[in-house]
């Protein structure tokens, strides 16, 4: 479904050193698989997310989404790209303050100008657990809580592909379980793939395929810690 | 995406408490600037519109009108003439003349209108009501019911009026009220029958005005016959609402400084509004960061910021009306009161559409500018913003830098070279100021940073590192640039306005120390001693003892071309007959020695300019008699906008064939003072009452304070500037620091105590206004100079050019103080907030 061919990004920082964010990337991704993209800070994660997501050009190389090159859109292609198929679970400070953790949710199908937007995501939020937090504003959840509205926003739209950068960083290991679990069992009821960006190795432990990333590089991964084994949903609420 | 969804996604955000006060703080800001624009311009429209509409109100259906040239009139056999010419429909015969009424609750000057009731239902509404009156065929007069209240009078009660320097007791037949003449109740008018107006005036078979009404397409042919008429009667001939054009003309250099004044405080009003409306940038530019990624498209987020920009314009003009609206009912009431002493100016408040329209329409396009134009990165490039402003941003800084000196130096050149462009002068001062104002602030706290490692303290550490803190610099900045606008300013039109009461106030004293003591009409109206009264035994007079001379002086007002001049007729023995501070061109003795012993006339250099007349030059003066004279000299306009002319008394009494005095000058004999020869002047006049006696010192504080009451409104204006900037400086400092809260909740985890935090934030806000408020007071010293060169270029006024430093001082003081005293409460609130592990956001 996602094939990403020999994807180049290089900037130049101020002192004209050239950086090498991706570098020659070659990547397949199927639907409703889960992919982890593993690396430390500056590795290159979060520009590759943002090249899938077509919110950066690369200087060669492409991204096929079922067999479409997302480069040759328009803007306003790429912006229906991105509302349409993509879901992005951003950080939990891009939640909108005052507003409710649906409105929050509905945020992307009030873009879509889709009608009974609440209809849509109270489901969904009360599949996250927060049912009973469903008018509660954002300053009033917590970040896990805050983190589970972002993927309830990613999802409402029914994407074909979930970009998820760093959705745990801010979180404690039983809470990282717990969203990471919930995503993996959302997207693949909803045959959605999704491509997680971390620098944790558990939070890497939940992808069916981890890729590890240094300096731009795919190389092979090599787990360096003793993994915790992927949970689902009532093992993780237990 | 539809209305509801955008109306719903700025529901959902202003449930944050945050967003919800940032909001209200922007609409503040802008609605401060709506209500000093509104208020100003309601002030400016009253001002003319009450005279037009005086004027339209007489007028009617009228189309043209014979005008006496002085305070004499024409006999009214000139009417049945009138009558006689062919396509004359109506011809309506008018007395006017400048009067007090006098009543148990106080003293009012009007315009005494007296007119033929059986033809006023011709003419238009204000006359018309007077035909239907009750006092239509009575001896008695009718005046305004808030007239007749002010000096305490009812209907059918007796009350004493001043004509000149005769007093005479009349019956008031009745009270118009707003029900029967509308907004005219308000205009300072008292109406008789002409017959009776004669008698009060004591100008038997004489009117001053005929009205006529052509019938139609005779019009033409009509003003050609009374041109011919006009000319051997020695009259005008102008359109019937010509008192109209000559106010605009008398009151355009009051509009002009006016304009330039409410100009400043537009922009000072916009920068508040921009300043407001910056507050809340950080959180729509974090939405649109958070939405655009999410494949909203740039039209969606164009779309939420337009409704941002709506809502905030609509309410803040709502509220910026409302209390424009109020400000101009309780502040920019005073009516400048010597316009009144030529012209019924009424004091009513006359709101147009347009003046409405216009702050409306500057209030959305401030809210529209401060929503859209410190996003227009993120609009055009939402997506790549972080490269795009980091390449641009490196050469900006140089640009602003050039700009900024480029516009200082037009400035310079302007103020020395052509004080004609001092408008540009002031635009190209005001650019400078905000290009190099972020230059200075670094450079101002740079200094303080230094002097500052000279205390061991932490507070003004942080305060430093937060305002060089790239989040946070823009807000800073523009709080900064608020503060230097705003005592700009302040400072520059107080200055001015200081050089203008100056030049006004050395006027009068040339004017009024050309005798020791003056005997005038007694009343307001009489003022520039332009009513002529009986004349009295000059003879007697001058064996008073310590009476050294006694000399005539003659004054009124005459039309020529669409200027009402003030005539000033000096008596040969003045030993000062031109105001030496007020000689723009020629030789101040010879000119003196001229113009005394007649043919010879000092003209205001805008009147002199306007008729192509230089010294040595023979014009023709259109007073009753025309008269030709000859240029003596060129002079300011002595305080009276449309110009004035000085001759002698003598040649005024030929050209006016009239030997009436309008005042009495007396020179002081030597060994006694001025006061004293007033006392025995005053006792030998006690059979006068409508005479007052005066010291030239006592008739000098008497203009001054006219003056002053001229200048009362950019007085007011100045101060509402002064007082929005506090405001507004403060609101934006307070909302700036509720903003600190999470950086603050940071910040104590490590340690630092509430009062360290406090004196930061107090050290912060102190800075930020002390540097934007120096920067303001320093250009505001060259904007003086540039204002009061404007002013004196486009009015006329004779202006002292000076620099008042202590009005830089004042203000600077004031809006550093007051804006920090009240930020320091807020700021003791913020520090109280609890330690909090969260990352700060800006």
């Amino acid at each position: 479904m996602l094939e990403l061919r020999d994807l180049v990004k290089h900037y130049t920082v101020g002192d004209g050193e050239p950086i090498r964010a991706v570098d020659g990337v070659q990547m397949s991704v199927a639907a409703g698989e889960f992919v982890a993209l593993y690396g430390p800070s500056g590795s290159g994660k979060t520009t590759l997310l943002e090249l899938i997501a077509a919110l950066q050009r690369p200087d060669r190389g492409t991204v096929l989404l079922d067999g479409q090159d997302i480069f040759a859109f328009s803007q306003r292609e790429s912006d229906e790209y991105r509302l349409r198929q993509l879901g992005i679970i951003g950080q939990p400070q891009n939640l909108i303050p005052g507003a409710r953790a649906v409105e929050n949710a509905s945020l992307k199908l009030w873009l879509t100008n889709k009608r009974n937007a609440r209809r849509t995501v109270e489901p969904l939020l009360e599949r996250l657990g927060l049912g009973g937090r469903l008018l509660h504003r954002t300053e009033q959840l917590s970040m896990g809580e805050r983190q589970r509205v972002l993927i309830a926003m990613a999802l409402a739209t029914d994407p074909k592909l979930v970009l998820a950068d760093e959705p745990t960083g801010t979180l404690d290991t039983h809470r990282t379980a717990e969203v990471l679990g919930l995503l993996r069992e959302l997207c693949r009821e909803r045959r959605a793939a999704v491509v997680l960006a971390t620098h944790d190795p558990q939070a890497a432990a939940f992808a069916d395929q981890v890729h590890e990333l240094r300096d731009g590089r795919l190389q092979a991964y090599e787990p360096e810690h003793v993994l915790v084994p992927a949970r689902s949903l009532s093992e993780a609420r237990a | 995406m539809s209305f509801a969804d955008v109306l719903f996604l700025y529901r959902a955000r202003l449930r944050a408490r945050t967003v919800l006060i940032q909001e209200c703080f922007a609409i503040l800001g802008i609605a401060i600037g709506v209500a000093l624009l509104f208020a100003s311009q309601v002030a400016s429209t009253s001002l003319s519109r009450s005279v037009a509409q005086l004027s339209s109100q007489i007028v009617g259906n009228t189309q043209l009108q014979l005008d006496a040239r002085g305070p004499g009139g024409f006999g009214e056999g000139l009417l049945t003439e009138v009558r006689q010419i062919p396509g004359v429909k109506l011809a309506l015969p008018v007395l006017e003349q400048q009067a007090t009424v006098i009543g148990p609750g106080g003293e009012r000057s009007i315009d005494l209108i007296g007119t033929d009731p059986r033809f006023a239902r011709l003419a238009g509404s204000l006359l018309r009501r007077f035909s239907a009156a009750q006092i239509a065929a009575q001896q008695a007069i009718a005046l305004p019911t808030p007239i007749a209240r002010e000096v305490g009078v009812g209907s059918l009660q007796p009350v004493k009026l001043q004509v000149g320097a005769t007093v005479m007791t009349t019956l008031v037949g009745a009270t118009l009220d707003e029900g029967e003449i509308g907004g005219l109740a308000k205009s300072p008018v008292a109406l008789a029958p002409v017959g009776y107006a004669q008698r009060l005036t004591g100008m038997q078979g004489r009117i001053t005005r005929i009205f006529i009404q052509t019938r139609p397409g005779r019009e033409a042919a009509v003003r050609a016959s009374l041109e011919r008429l006009a000319a051997g009667a020695g009259v005008n001939v102008d359109p019937a609402n010509f008192d109209s054009t000559l106010f605009a003309v008398a009151s355009q250099p009051e509009n002009q400084g006016e304009i330039l004044f409410s100009a400043v405080s537009a922009l000072i009003g916009f920068m508040f509004a921009l300043n407001a409306m910056l507050i809340t940038v950080p959180a729509r530019r974090k939405l649109i960061e958070s939405i655009r990624p999410q494949g909203a498209t740039r039209s969606m987020i164009v779309q939420i910021l337009l409704f941002d920009a709506a809502v905030l314009g609509v309410l803040a003009c709502l509220v910026g009306v409302a209390l424009g609206d109020l400000l101009s009912l309780v502040v920019f009431r005073a009516a400048p009161g010597y316009l009144s002493f030529a012209f019924p100016v009424g004091n009513q408040r006359i709101v147009l559409w347009q003046s409405v329209a216009l702050s409306i329409g500057a209030g959305l396009i401030a809210a529209l500018l401060g929503v859209l134009w410190p996003l227009r990165d993120v609009i055009r490039h939402p997506l790549q913003a972080r490269e795009v402003s980091a390449g641009v941003d490196r050469g900006r800084p140089l640009v602003r830098l050039g700009i900024g000196l480029v516009s200082l130096s037009l400035t310079g050149v302007v103020l020395l070279f052509d004080p004609t462009a001092a408008s540009l002068g002031d635009l190209t001062l005001i650019v400078a100021l905000v290009c190099l104002l972020p230059f200075l602030f670094d450079l101002l706290l740079s200094a303080f940073d230094s002097l500052q490692r000279l205390f061991d303290g932490a507070s003004p550490v942080i305060a430093v590192t937060e305002l060089r803190t790239p989040p946070t610099r823009v807000r800073s900045l523009a709080i900064a640039a608020t503060a230097a606008v705003a005592v700009l300013g302040t400072v520059a039109v107080q200055g001015s306005q200081s050089n203008l009461q100056r030049g006004l106030d050395a006027s009068a004293h040339g004017i009024d120390s050309s005798a020791d003591v003056w005997v005038t009409p007694r009343g307001e109206a009489n003022a520039f001693a332009t009513t002529p009264f009986r004349a009295l035994d000059q003879r007697s007079l001058a064996r008073l003892p310590g009476v050294r001379g006694v000399g005539v002086y003659r004054g009124s007002f005459l039309n020529w071309g669409s200027r009402r001049l003030w005539v000033i007729a000096q008596p040969t023995s003045s030993r000062q007959p031109i105001p030496p501070r007020e000689l723009l061109g020629g030789d101040l003795g010879l000119a003196g020695a001229r113009v005394l012993s007649g043919g010879w006339a000092v003209l205001s250099q805008a009147l002199a300019a306007e008729h192509h007349l230089h010294v040595g030059q023979r014009f023709t003066l259109p007073a009753p008699r025309p008269t030709t004279f000859r240029v003596a000299a060129l002079s300011t306009n002595l305080g009276w906008p449309p110009g004035a002319v000085i001759l002698s008394s003598q040649a005024y009494a030929r050209a006016w064939a009239s030997g009436a005095p309008s005042a009495y000058e007396i020179a002081v004999a030597a060994g006694t003072t001025p006061a004293a020869v007033r006392d025995t002047v005053a006792r030998a006049l006690r059979s006068y009452p409508g005479l007052a006696v005066q010291t030239a010192a006592e008739r000098e504080q008497l203009h001054f304070e006219l003056a002053n009451q001229g200048l009362s409104r950019i007085t007011e204006i100045r101060l509402l500037i002064l007082i929005a900037a506090v405001l507004a400086v403060a609101g934006a400092l307070g909302s700036m620091i509720w903003q600190r809260r999470d950086l603050i909740a940071f910040i104590k985890c490590e340690g630092y105590r509430r009062g360290v935090l406090w004196r930061w934030l107090c050290c912060e806000s102190a800075l930020l206004i002390t540097a934007g408020s120096a920067i303001g007071a320093l250009f505001g010293l060259v904007g003086q100079l540039v204002v009061s060169r404007a002013l004196a270029s486009a009015t006329g006024f004779p202006i002292s050019l000076g620099v008042e430093g202590s009005a830089a001082v004042t203000s600077f003081a004031l809006v550093s103080v007051v804006a920090v005293a009240i930020v320091a409460l807020p700021g003791f609130l913020v520090v109280r907030v609890p330690a909090r592990t969260v990352s700060p956001s800006y």
